[in-house]
């Protein structure tokens, strides 16, 4: 190889070039509701996972001499106990080890279907979009919560039912918000340019398709997590989500709500965990639409 | 004051600027877009306004008419009927605006409102200036729609933006403009977007309403065929400062400024004979 | 002179797409191009000219097979293009290159410029290894005068004339034989629009290339191109070499879009 342009070569290397991202990540960290929710959720992600560890009961360990303990600093539950005498705040944070997991879990799997299913029938077009969406419509219009409903009467409360019942609902929405996208960025001149280099139709999808979805898809993910957690929280409540021992916001919130007029904190605690983080999922979607902005395409 | 005292006396001069900057506000500092522009506008003459892209040649007549974006602001002087249009308060220059001074934007496409009839936006800007009522409007929008030389029947007053032609649609777009009978309008790239054909049929209309209705012009353009077709003087910018300034034909034929030369220099030849 | 050197024959080409009026209005047939016939010879800049409308982006578009065409045909070196097999499609779409109208907008504005002219090697020159392409990328960059300290940068950081060069290189790479320019200026400003048709003359006679120019500009037009044919409403109206067409309009039509170009010599 040509000596001079070996050196260029190498030289250019070190210049690095401004790109999107780093502009969005810019914009992101000037939005105080963003970072403000950014922080709390990672505080609430951080203590669901690690803090049980420190805490000295177990979500299943029951404690006879403290049913219905209402909050205090004195024995430790700091946040109440339950009918069982259950550390309420270990079940919280265990609660939200499944919540957080199968919101995250359940909205990844539905943005793999979602993505591929809606690629291809953006790109291609034609009957086979016509089709692909019609299944789309007509799965949309089936009542879940009946799908739902068999599937725990055929399979039992398995959690991974959950999984596939809630990802079953969930990708058609990414489906037809990427079929959308993929429609106006395959107008573009350097989808067309592509073409005319020959580069072939999987590849297009690949190289230039999906990285320019990103930004819309991560927006979407961060909104759609929400409503997987409530969805999940909701089946919960109608008793069909997760079995004891383990628990969840949705279990906790359901039981809370039974026993709301005695043991207040059953119901106020789990609530409030809920609704931080939903609220914080919410500003920072918002943040990270505004700092996304499509307008750069 | 002096300068108001020079309006009075030499009665042909529209607009009068003196000392005019123009500056945004940006996360990286202060950006200057205009430095120090000097320049006037007479009735019923064209002012070209030749210059590339970032040559401050929209921002500086956005200043005068109060459409700079927020984070822009402006120092100078801009006579107009005896305002200083960069002093006065927004009430004052927005009551001018629509009404003695018309403003063409360069895309006619995203200027006009989608789900208004013709005759409606024609006829809003009159009733809101002049106060009148409607039938007294769209009987004005037929006069100005013939100084346009557009049909002016049934069918383009009831049709929706969408249905014209770009060409068309700048007619319009000039119609518009003209119905509070303005003494300035200001073109910023009217005719880019057009074909040429149509673009030879606007300029035509240009230099009617100078020279008929001796209404004072601001031309802005990137192509010199553009200005030297319309234009009595011109001024060429570049990075905010106006470089050359004179009667038409000098400048285009014995430029003094090196950029005014380089810019001549990258015209292809003239087909004409 | 003219078999042997031909490299494109349009016969009848024709473009016609419905566009559907809802269900009481019966749909509405555009005839985008129509009956569209003419040759390519090696080695020459042939010039299309036509006002909105007149058919020239969708005459583009059915050379270079991105959309199908309604009839006639259209054959390279003699094969229909319509019947080429998988083999030589590709190298079809090697020897036959595109320039477009907006600089920015033929980039993919998450991809560095490197990679951006890279790809027509990712595609065609597979074997090759990472540091022959990064050469071969930054000779490519030299040759339209970008400076290689622009490898790793993005396109929005770039101006709308540096983007063009980057789409030129990019098409330049594998050497094609055609390049197809569809309005490659009329985003740009007056001398960075000069720099661009320098650099496109420069590359043509560099690289032996045959130049299809598509533009509404005819000043342009008369600069640079040999041959000349004007589009209306999807016909030809007229086809001559430059130099005749420009001194001895026939149609009407070219009459009327000569005399429409605004002088820049003042008239006054």
């Amino acid at each position: 190889m040509n000596k001079n342009n070996a050196k260029i070569v190498e030289d250019y290397a070190n210049i690095k070039g401004r790109s999107l991202w780093v502009d969005a990540r810019r914009r992101l960290f000037q939005n105080k509701a963003a970072v403000v929710s950014l922080i709390l959720l990672f505080f609430i992600a951080f203590l669901s996972f690690f803090g049980p560890f420190f805490l000295k009961f177990s979500f299943s360990d029951t404690d006879w001499n403290s049913i219905y303990y209402p909050p205090s600093l004195n024995n430790g539950h700091f946040l109440g106990t339950d009918g069982n005498g259950r550390d309420l705040l270990v079940r919280i944070l265990y609660g939200g080890r499944l919540s957080l997991s199968i919101g995250v879990l359940a909205t990844l799997v539905s943005v793999f279907i979602g993505v591929i299913y809606g690629t291809i029938a953006g790109f291609f077009g034609g009957k086979l979009d016509i089709f692909m969406m019609r299944v789309v419509e007509i799965l949309y219009a089936m009542p879940y919560l009946i799908f739902v409903i068999i599937l725990m009467v055929v399979f039992g409360r398995n959690i991974y039912f959950l999984f596939i019942a809630i990802g079953a609902v969930e990708w058609l929405t990414m489906a037809r918000i990427v079929r959308g996208q993929t429609i106006s960025l395959k107008e573009k001149e350097f989808i067309e340019t592509s073409k005319a280099l020959g580069q072939s139709n999987f590849m297009i999808i690949w190289k230039h398709i999906i990285p320019n979805l990103a930004g819309p898809i991560i927006v979407y993910i961060t909104l759609m997590v929400p409503s997987v957690i409530i969805l999940e929280s909701f089946l919960s409540f109608l008793g069909l989500g997760v079995q004891e021992p383990l628990t969840s916001w949705g279990v906790l919130i359901s039981e809370g709500s039974r026993e709301m007029e005695t043991a207040w904190w059953l119901l106020i605690f789990p609530g409030l965990f809920m609704t931080i983080t939903l609220a914080s999922l919410n500003f920072i979607g918002d943040g990270l639409r505004d700092a996304i902005d499509p307008k750069e395409y | 004051m002096p300068l108001t005292q020079k309006n009075i006396k030499n009665n042909n001069l529209l607009l009068d600027i003196h000392n005019l900057n123009v500056f945004f506000n940006t996360p990286e500092g202060i950006s200057h877009v205009v430095k120090d522009a000097n320049f006037n506008i007479k009735k019923g003459a064209c002012l070209g306004v030749v210059g590339e892209s970032g040559s401050g040649k929209t921002q500086t007549f956005f200043s005068i008419t109060g459409l700079l974006a927020n984070n822009g602001y402006a120092e100078g002087e801009a006579f107009f009927k005896n305002t200083n249009l960069i002093t006065c308060d927004k009430e004052k220059r927005r009551g001018f605006l629509g009404k003695s001074i018309g403003f063409i934007f360069q895309d006619p496409m995203t200027s006009l409102t989608p789900h208004l009839k013709i005759g409606d936006q024609l006829a809003e800007i009159a009733i809101y200036h002049k106060k009148i009522n409607k039938n007294k409007a769209l009987e004005r929008a037929i006069e100005v729609m013939d100084i346009v030389k557009l049909p002016s029947n049934r069918d383009i007053i009831n049709s929706y933006p969408h249905e014209l032609s770009g060409g068309m649609k700048q007619r319009i777009m000039i119609a518009i403009s003209l119905m509070c009978e303005p003494d300035l309008i200001i073109a910023d790239e009217p005719t880019t977007a057009l074909d040429v054909t149509t673009q030879a049929e606007i300029l035509n209309i240009f230099n009617d309403l100078k020279n008929n209705l001796n209404i004072g012009l601001v031309l802005i353009s990137h192509n010199i065929g553009v200005i030297a077709e319309t234009s009595n003087e011109v001024l060429v910018m570049k990075n905010g400062q106006i470089l050359e300034n004179g009667e038409t034909p000098e400048v285009l034929t014995k430029p003094k400024n090196e950029y005014t030369k380089h810019l001549l220099s990258c015209i292809p030849p003239w087909i004409g004979n | 002179m003219e078999n042997k050197d031909k490299i494109l024959q349009v016969d009848d080409l024709s473009l016609h797409f419905k566009i559907s009026r809802g269900l009481f209005k019966p749909p509405i047939l555009i005839r985008a191009v129509e009956n569209i016939s003419f040759s390519l010879f090696k080695g020459e800049t042939l010039g299309i000219v036509g006002e909105s409308g007149s058919g020239k982006s969708s005459l583009c578009r059915l050379i270079l097979k991105l959309i199908n065409k309604t009839s006639g045909s259209i054959s390279w070196f003699n094969k229909d293009i319509n019947i080429l097999n998988s083999a030589e499609l590709k190298k079809f779409r090697k020897s036959v290159q595109v320039i477009f109208q907006d600089p920015y907008g033929s980039l993919d504005p998450r991809m560095t410029i490197g990679k951006i002219i890279s790809e027509p090697l990712d595609i065609y020159r597979k074997n090759l290894k990472t540091r022959e392409k990064e050469e071969l990328v930054i000779n490519a960059m030299k040759d339209v005068g970008l400076s290689s300290e622009l490898f790793n940068r993005y396109p929005h950081e770039l101006s709308g004339g540096q983007c063009q060069r980057v789409g030129i290189a990019r098409s330049l790479i594998n050497k094609p034989s055609v390049l197809i320019c569809d309005e490659p200026v009329s985003a740009l400003d007056l001398s960075i629009q000069a720099q661009i048709l320098d650099l496109i003359k420069i590359l043509k006679d560099k690289y032996n290339l045959t130049i299809i120019f598509v533009s509404h500009d005819l000043t342009i037009i008369k600069s640079i191109c040999d041959r000349v044919i004007v589009l209306k409403d999807g016909n030809i109206v007229e086809s001559n070499s430059t130099i005749n067409l420009f001194k001895n309009p026939e149609s009407s039509y070219t009459k009327k879009l000569i005399s429409s170009v605004p002088s820049p010599i003042p008239l006054k």
